[in-house]
């Protein structure tokens, strides 16, 4: 992981490129990457400038250090579906004039293409956000495609604290609750992205 | 006087969606190359 999960402020922000400070928007997913303080490197297919209005061919090259390559690279989502548009873009991650709102999640992530061009799905659980201890809490894990469409997925890996559970052909992990407490559940299984943690209270 | 109260009530109206907004948040996660490598026949 290289920044997050973590709740970050929608403001405006400024980030340099190509040896100048160009302005982003501040409910725009590059603004949220440049609010984690994780480094980043953009390049600019248009002309971007101190006004937010001229950041919408920003293009993040890299994260961290994990540079683009080939058809392999940094792409977002916000919650299920992937951004359209550029990052910074004034008309919105999906072209439509909405901007990001208070709550919503964005994922970036390191997509490998598939065959038929895609990236890797990603993960999400369902499951009660409170169980009694040493009850059993159902966890149906789910992988989201390039569409925001989403398949039950078998295999995943999900935990409770330290307390883990394989899905089954239905997408279903059942763990036990651990002692009383407010803990992470998350799902992962190679070749996805692994889920947004949640809390569950057990008690 | 009921002029004044009236702009500041105006004034408060406007500010209120303003501050509301500088409080909003987003969760955020950026998941590099390391946690996404593919086994290829992870695939879907």
């Amino acid at each position: 992981m290289l920044a997050g999960p973590e709740r970050v402020a929608l403001k405006p922000r400024t980030a340099p490129v190509s040896g100048k400070r160009c302005s982003i928007g501040r409910a725009t997913p590059l603004s949220v990457l440049a609010g984690t303080g994780v480094s980043f490197r953009l390049r600019d297919y248009g002309a971007c400038s101190l006004r937010a209005r001229d950041a919408g061919s920003l293009y993040v090259s890299k994260i961290g250090s994990d540079r683009e390559s080939g058809s392999d690279g940094w792409v977002y989502k916000v919650g299920r579906r992937p951004g359209s548009a550029g990052a910074a873009d004034p008309a919105g991650s999906f072209g439509t004039g909405r901007l990001l709102r208070d709550g919503q999640r964005v994922l970036w992530f390191w997509c490998v293409k598939d065959p038929a061009d895609a990236c890797q799905r990603t993960l999400e659980t369902t499951s009660a956000r409170s169980v009694a201890p040493g009850a059993p809490l159902a966890v149906t894990v789910r992988g989201y495609d390039e569409a925001g469409k989403g398949v039950v997925v078998a295999g995943a890996v999900v935990r409770l604290g330290a307390v883990t559970a394989v899905t089954g052909p239905d997408g279903v992990a059942t763990l036990t609750a651990p002692a009383a407490g407010r803990y992470r559940l998350q799902a992962e299984k190679p070749g996805m992205v692994l889920s947004f943690p949640v809390r569950v209270t057990v008690g | 006087m009921r002029r004044i109260a009236a702009l500041l009530l105006a004034a408060a109206a406007l500010a209120a969606p303003a501050a509301a907004g500088a409080r909003a948040k987003v969760q955020v996660m950026v998941v590099g190359r390391a946690r996404c490598s593919p086994g290829r026949s992870a695939w879907h």
